[in-house]
C-alpha cells in the first residue's frame, strides 16, 4: 500500500517521460500484490504480465519524445509543482476518507485494497485533470483502471473479467501510443495552440 | 458451430480484407458494405438451434458460445439489435470512399461493429460496459488520423467511457449481489446515481457531451457520425436491456422522470447551442444531441408506446445522420479549400441539399423521415405532459428555423460561384440518401417490423 502511495504520488507530481514507465511498472506490481488476497495466482500473474506489457509498449511508443513535452502540455494549466503537491495532499485525504466510509460495505474488500484503490482512483483523477497531454492522460487512465480493477477483483474474481480488463489496459496503451505517434509525425505546432 | 463465433470470425475476415484493400478505396468500401450486410442478414434470418438443410448438407448453428467461462448468447432479445447495428454499418460504410475518409475507417469500423455486437451478446450483460469501452478505444484510431491529428475530443471520449465502464460494472454488481429493493433506500439511491452517471456518459447527455463538439471540430464528420450512431445505439440498447432485466428499476418512477428531465434539458440546451454555431460541423454535433434528447423524452415517458417510438427514432436517425454527414463531408472537404460557407449551395448544390434535408429530418419537419416518430410521440405519448411536448415542438421549430437560416447562407448569391464538378457516383449517393429520407416520411411503416422484433425479445418492458 505504501508503494502504491509513493508511485501514485510520483506519477502525479513528476512530468511524464519515458522513465515514468519504471514507476508505472512498480505501481502495477504493488496493485497485483494487493489483489493477491482476492484473485487466484493465475489471475495475479496475468495482471502482472499485462502491467509489464503496458509499460514496455508505452515506453517504446514514447521514447522518441524523450523529455520534450508534447504540445499542449500542462503548462497551459499553470499546474506547477507546488500546486500539484497541494492538490495531491487534498485528494489523498479525500481518498482515505472515502475508503473509510464503507462505500462498498456490501462486498468483502480488505481495508488495504480499499484504501489503495481509492488513492489510485483519486491520483488518476488528479493526473487526468492536470493536463491535456495525452501521455499524462494515458497514465491517469491506466491508474484509474488499476484502482477500479483492484476493487472489482473482490466483487467478481473471475478469469474472464481479468482477461477483459487486460484487454482494456492494452487497448488504452495502444490508443495513447497511436495518438502520440500521430502528434509527433503529423502534428503541426500551430494547430495545437489553445 | 455457434452463431457468435461465426459473427466474430466473419467480422474479423472482412475487416482483414478491408485492411488489405485499404489503398483501393472502392474495393474496401464494397467489402465492408457486403460484409456488414451479409452478417446482418445472417443474424436476422438464419435459424439458430434448429437443423436446416443447405443442399444435401444438414447444418445446426447453436445460439450459445462459451469462451473463458463466459456465455455469448444470440438470444431472440439481441438478434434484432445486432442485426440493426450491422445494417447501420452496411448503410454507412460504403460511402467511406465517396467522402475520402481515412483508409483505416472500414477495417476499424467493422471491428467496432463486432465489439458492440459482443457487448450485446455477453452474459451477464453488465460486462457489455467493457466491450463498449473497447469499441470506444477502436474509435480513437479513426477519429485521430494523419489528416486530423488533433486528439482532445478523442481523449475526452476515452476518459469518459472509462468512467462509464466502471460505473456500470459496479451498478451491475450492486444489483446482482447486494439485492436492491424498495426496502434498501440508501443503496437504491447509490445505484440510481451510478447508473445515471454511466448511461449519461454512454448516451452523451450534457455535461458529458463535451468531447462531441471538440471531436466535430477535430475529426472527419462522416467518421464521427458513424462512431456516434454505433456507440449511442449501443448505450441505448444497453439501457433498455437494463430496464427490461431489473423489475426494481422499472418500478421506480423517479428513474423515468430523471430520463425525461435529462431529455428535456438535453433538447433545450442543444437547440440553444445549435443556434449559436457558426461552424457546420459543430451544428451537426448539437443537432445530434437534439435528436438524442427527443429519444430520451420518449423513453422517459415510461410507456410501452414511448419505448417503441424511441426504437423507431433510433432506426431513422441512422439514415438522417448518414445523409447529413455525407453532405457535410463534401461541404467541409479541406482538399477543395472550402472555408467560406456563403454561396456554397451554388458550388455544391446536391451536397448542400443533402445536408439541409438531413437536418430537416433530425428536426422532425413534415415530409421528412424524422416527422412520423415525433408526431406519434406528440399525439400518442406526450398528450398529458405539456412540458415534454412543448420541448419536442420547440426542438422542431428551433431546428427548422436554423435550417432556413443555413439555407439562406448556403444559397446566398455572391460573385463567381461556379459549380464544383462532382462525378456520378457521389451524386448518386447524395441523391439516393435524400430520396430515402423522403420515402421514409411517406412509408414510415418500413421500420415497424424491426421495432416489433426488438419488442418481442424484451418481454418485460413490452408486455
Amino acid at each position: 500500500m505504501i508503494l502504491l502511495f509513493l508511485t501514485g504520488s510520483a506519477l502525479a507530481l513528476l512530468k511524464p517521460n519515458p522513465k515514468s514507465m519504471v514507476i508505472l511498472a512498480v505501481q502495477y506490481i504493488s496493485t497485483s500484490w494487493l489483489a493477491f488476497t482476492s484473485l487466484p495466482a493465475a489471475g495475479v500473474a496475468a495482471k502482472l504480465i499485462t502491467g509489464f506489457l503496458v509499460c514496455v509498449i508505452l515506453y517504446l511508443g514514447i521514447r522518441q519524445i524523450g523529455n520534450d513535452p508534447l504540445p499542449m502540455d500542462d503548462e497551459v494549466l499553470s499546474a506547477n509543482l507546488s500546486f500539484r503537491v497541494i492538490a495531491l495532499l487534498l485528494v489523498t485525504v479525500a481518498s482515505v476518507s472515502v475508503a473509510g466510509s464503507n462505500l462498498f460495505a456490501q462486498f468483502e474488500i480488505s481495508m488495504e485494497a480499499n484504501v489503495g484503490a481509492s488513492f489510485l482512483i483519486a491520483s488518476s483523477l488528479l493526473n487526468l485533470g492536470l493536463g491535456t497531454d495525452p501521455l499524462r492522460s494515458g497514465i491517469g487512465l491506466l491508474t484509474l483502471i488499476s484502482g477500479g480493477e483492484l476493487i472489482y477483483s473482490f466483487i467478481e474474481p473471475s478469469l474472464a473479467l481479468i482477461a477483459l480488463l487486460a484487454m482494456v489496459h492494452l487497448g488504452i496503451v495502444l490508443a495513447i501510443n497511436y495518438i502520440i505517434s500521430i502528434r509527433i509525425r503529423h502534428g503541426n505546432p500551430e494547430i495545437f495552440n489553445p | 458451430m455457434s452463431a457468435g463465433l461465426i459473427i466474430f470470425l466473419f467480422t474479423a475476415i472482412y475487416s482483414l480484407l478491408c485492411f488489405v484493400l485499404r489503398h483501393q478505396r472502392i474495393a474496401s468500401a464494397l467489402v465492408a458494405a457486403i460484409g456488414a450486410g451479409s452478417i446482418a442478414v445472417f443474424v436476422l434470418f438464419v435459424p439458430f438451434d434448429d437443423v436446416f438443410l443447405i443442399g444435401s448438407v444438414s447444418i445446426k448453428l447453436t445460439s450459445e458460445w462459451i469462451i473463458l467461462g463466459r456465455l455469448f448468447s444470440m438470444s431472440d432479445t439481441v438478434r434484432p439489435l445486432i442485426g440493426f447495428l450491422y445494417l447501420a454499418g452496411a448503410f454507412l460504410l460504403p460511402a467511406a470512399w465517396v467522402v475520402n475518409a481515412n483508409r483505416y475507417f472500414t477495417p476499424v469500423g467493422l471491428l467496432i461493429l463486432g465489439t458492440v455486437a459482443a457487448s450485446l451478446m455477453v452474459d451477464p450483460f453488465v460486462f457489455a460496459a467493457v466491450f463498449i469501452e473497447l469499441a470506444a478505444m477502436g474509435a480513437v484510431f479513426i477519429l485521430v488520423t494523419r489528416q486530423h491529428p488533433r486528439s482532445t475530443g478523442a481523449s475526452r471520449m476515452l476518459t469518459l467511457y472509462t468512467f462509464a465502464m466502471f460505473s456500470i460494472l459496479f451498478t451491475g454488481s450492486l444489483l446482482e449481489i447486494a439485492g436492491i429493493t424498495s426496502a434498501t433506500p440508501v443503496l437504491a439511491i447509490r445505484v440510481t446515481f451510478l447508473l445515471g452517471f454511466g448511461f449519461a456518459i454512454l448516451m452523451t447527455v450534457p455535461p458529458f457531451h463535451l468531447w462531441l463538439p471538440k471531436s466535430a471540430d477535430e475529426s472527419d464528420p462522416y467518421i464521427l457520425v458513424f462512431i456516434l450512431v454505433i456507440l449511442q445505439s449501443a448505450g441505448f440498447f444497453f439501457l433498455i436491456r437494463f430496464l427490461d432485466s431489473y423489475i426494481w428499476l422499472r418500478e421506480q418512477t423517479a428513474i423515468f422522470d430523471g430520463i425525461r428531465i435529462a431529455g428535456i434539458i438535453t433538447t433545450i440546451l442543444a437547440v440553444g447551442f445549435s443556434a449559436s454555431q457558426r461552424d457546420l460541423k459543430k451544428l451537426m454535433a448539437y443537432a445530434l444531441l437534439v435528436d438524442l434528447g427527443v429519444m430520451l423524452i420518449a423513453i422517459g415517458s415510461g410507456e410501452e408506446a414511448g419505448f417503441r417510438i424511441a426504437l423507431s427514432l433510433s432506426g431513422v436517425r441512422v439514415i438522417a445522420l448518414g445523409v447529413l454527414a455525407l453532405g457535410l463531408s463534401f461541404l467541409s472537404n479541406e482538399d477543395l479549400l472550402i472555408n467560406n460557407t456563403r454561396g456554397m449551395g451554388y458550388k455544391m448544390p446536391l451536397a448542400s441539399v443533402a445536408f439541409l434535408v438531413g437536418l430537416l429530418s433530425i428536426a422532425g419537419t413534415p415530409l421528412t423521415a424524422g416527422f412520423p416518430g415525433r408526431w406519434s410521440l406528440l399525439t400518442v405519448v406526450l398528450h398529458g405532459d405539456k412540458l415534454a411536448a412543448g420541448t419536442v415542438i420547440f426542438s422542431m421549430i428551433g431546428l427548422g428555423v436554423l435550417v432556413i437560416r443555413w439555407a439562406a447562407i448556403l444559397f446566398e448569391r455572391g460573385d463567381g460561384e461556379e459549380p464544383i464538378a462532382m462525378s456520378h457516383l457521389p451524386r448518386g449517393f447524395l441523391l439516393g440518401g435524400i430520396i430515402l429520407l423522403l420515402l421514409l416520411a411517406i412509408f414510415p411503416q418500413f421500420i415497424f417490423p424491426w421495432v416489433e422484433d426488438v419488442a418481442s425479445g424484451l418481454t418485460n418492458l413490452f408486455l
